[in-house]
């Protein structure tokens, strides 16, 4: 089963994304905060991360950067989630690292192809 | 996202997620007076934050929240914070809190209008500016339930329950226009107490309503034209018991909705415009020549205080009738479509009048309101064959045509009224078209005018300057296809 890492710093949005990956038999792990997502990586890299672009300590973009720079942190699919639908925040997430870019608020069909379309499922 | 429910304890889970936010808010609001536009920029995010959350668990009506942004990101872009802004930032997050609350209670389906409908003027008159009453959120969100449920999917029920949302929405936008003076009264009072003069102030029209963020342009607007009006309008009771006039000076303020547009009056009876002073201070400050100033008839004269650095210039003092702030009145007027014209009285006071479009509800129909008489093309170049060639093409093309013999009356001209597109010869008596383009685009009302600049065989512009000023550049002679192009290219709204 793939291990799946949704990191959001709201626990509406986290309970959201785990029902609908739970729902695509994923297993999944919650981080409310970039720097526990870098640790829990750390630990055992997930297959995938679902990565709020927004949060307030270390955003998503440093902890893209982090995750990348750990042992393995390539091997990671990682999405970015966001609610600025603009080009410079979609080239920023790639030059950070990121597979690709998702719009919030998310649901299970949009959630669905965003994985197929990085080959997660 | 229909298929997405409010279910298994997540609505209370967001309700406190939101109200962490806000009190966050309200911690960032405590900074405001240190941190000024980084404090609003906290608390935008905050409320961002809300609303993106909202969207996972369906609460359309949490949308609303959009409004306290736009107000907020308004007042962090500003170059200089309003004095009230502690003020109108509580008043957003108070607003903020409302429609958050909203959320708790379960809201029943379908709604009618409720005798509350209209809260009661006198709590306008204090409350902010902005209020949302709690009957409109309750029945956007009841309309909102009604198209979420399976109802909704039906085409014609869905679209007449998306129309009904829109009005509503339209309708929490749309704020009176009392709320845009009701602290005018008070700041005559206090001038006239400072100034020593007897000053009347009086509003009529004030159930007029506007976008709210209209009204809150227009009431900047107003301040400026009404502590203008005291200050430097209204003599002093020995100035005026010296020119036959009552002791007391009036001041008013009225509104009327005409046909597709609102129009604010502000008269006076004070002094109006020393229209003299105002020419010889316009070539002072080099906005054009003595001869071009002496040629301005005097409403065209009475314009020039509309100008940016004109108006803003130190000394104004010396001018009678002149105060600052006129330029704002006009950037804000014409950020909202409208137009400013002004009647000057020289002995007699001043009205200005302000009118602005009345835009149709977006949700009821996608098309603008019908476009006013167009506006018309004003060709910069000097008497003769030429320009009458060129005024007899564009007649042809179908534009109304205006003519401007130099570059300093075709300033006067363009900031004065709409207009579709400027030609300006690059050879003008008084400066270089070049120059004129400059000074149109340093200038709100015409920063974003269509310019096509008409280059004499042998001249030249740089291509940067082309692109800076974003202009159109065409070689005389002229025909009728190098012009059918460019004119009507940009608009001018």
């Amino acid at each position: 089963m793939k291990q799946f890492l949704i990191v959001d710093d709201s626990a509406v949005i986290r309970k959201v994304a785990r029902r609908i990956l739970e729902g695509l038999a994923l297993q999944v792990t919650e981080a409310e905060c970039g720097e526990d997502a870098v640790a829990l990586c750390r630990e055992a890299m997930p297959d995938a991360i679902l990565l709020d672009a927004a949060m307030p300590t270390m955003d998503g973009f440093e902890a893209l950067r982090a995750v990348r720079a750990l042992p393995g942190g390539d091997a990671p699919k990682i999405v970015l989630c966001t609610m600025e639908n603009d080009l410079a925040q979609r080239a920023r997430a790639r030059h950070a690292g990121a597979d690709d870019y998702m719009m919030k608020p998310f649901d299970r069909t949009s959630v669905m192809n965003k994985l197929q379309d990085v080959g997660v499922i | 996202m229909s298929g997405m429910i409010v279910a298994d304890g997540l609505l209370a889970e967001f309700l406190s997620e939101a109200t962490s936010h806000l009190d966050a808010a309200d911690r960032e609001l405590a900074r405001l007076p240190q941190d000024g536009p980084a404090a609003i920029l906290g608390i935008l995010r905050r409320i961002h934050t809300i609303r993106g959350t909202a969207g996972f668990l369906d609460l359309p009506h949490l949308e609303q929240l959009q409004v306290v942004e736009i107000v907020l990101d308004d007042l962090r872009n500003r170059e200089v914070l309003p004095d009230d802004v502690g003020r109108r930032v509580r008043g957003a997050l108070a607003i903020a809190r409302a429609i958050v609350t909203s959320a708790e209670r379960p809201v029943p389906v379908p709604t009618r209008p409720t005798p509350q409908d209209r809260s009661d003027d006198s709590a306008r008159q204090d409350g902010p500016l902005l209020l949302v009453p709690g009957a409109a959120i309750d029945r956007m969100a009841g309309l909102a339930a009604a198209l979420a449920s399976p109802d909704g999917s039906d085409p014609g029920l869905g679209r007449a329950l998306t129309a009904q949302l829109g009005r509503e929405i339209e309708g929490v936008r749309r704020q009176p226009l009392s709320s845009a003076w009701s602290k005018l009264g008070r700041l005559v009072a206090e001038i006239a107490a400072a100034t020593g003069k007897t000053i009347a102030f009086d509003a009529s029209g004030g159930d007029v309503t506007l976008d709210y963020r209209a009204v809150l342009l227009v009431r900047d607007a107003l301040t400026h034209l009404v502590r203008n009006a005291a200050h430097h309008g209204i003599e002093t009771p020995a100035g005026r018991l010296e020119r036959g006039k009552p002791l007391a000076g009036s001041i008013r303020v009225s509104a009327e909705t005409g046909p597709g547009e609102v129009v604010i009056d502000v008269v006076d009876d004070g002094a109006g415009l020393d229209l003299d002073a105002i020419r010889s201070r316009a070539v002072t400050l080099g906005l054009m020549s003595d001869e071009a100033a002496r040629g301005l008839d005097d409403a065209r004269a009475a314009e020039i205080v509309f100008a940016p650095g004109f108006s803003t210039s130190d000394r104004v003092g010396a001018l009678s009738g002149l105060g600052i702030g006129l330029d704002v009145v006009c950037a804000n007027i014409a950020e909202l479509g409208g137009r400013v014209s002004l009647d000057a009285m020289t002995g007699a006071g001043l009205r200005i009048a302000i009118a602005i479009p009345i835009r149709s509800a977006p949700a009821e129909s996608p098309r603008r309101s019908a476009p006013q008489a167009a506006a018309p093309v004003l060709v910069a170049a000097r008497r003769g064959a030429g320009r009458d060639t060129l005024q007899r093409l564009l007649s042809t093309l179908g534009h109304a045509v205006e003519t401007a013999d130099d570059a300093g009356s075709a300033l006067a001209t363009a900031l004065g009224r709409p207009l579709a597109a400027i030609i300006a010869d690059h050879d003008l008596p008084d400066r270089p078209g070049l120059d004129l383009a400059r000074a149109l685009r340093r200038h709100p009302p015409t920063a974003a005018l269509a310019i096509v600049l008409l280059l004499p065989s042998g001249t030249r512009v740089s291509e940067s300057d082309r692109r800076s000023l974003d202009l159109v550049a065409i070689p005389h002679p002229f025909g009728r296809t190098s012009l059918r192009g460019p004119v009507p290219g940009r608009s001018a709204a």
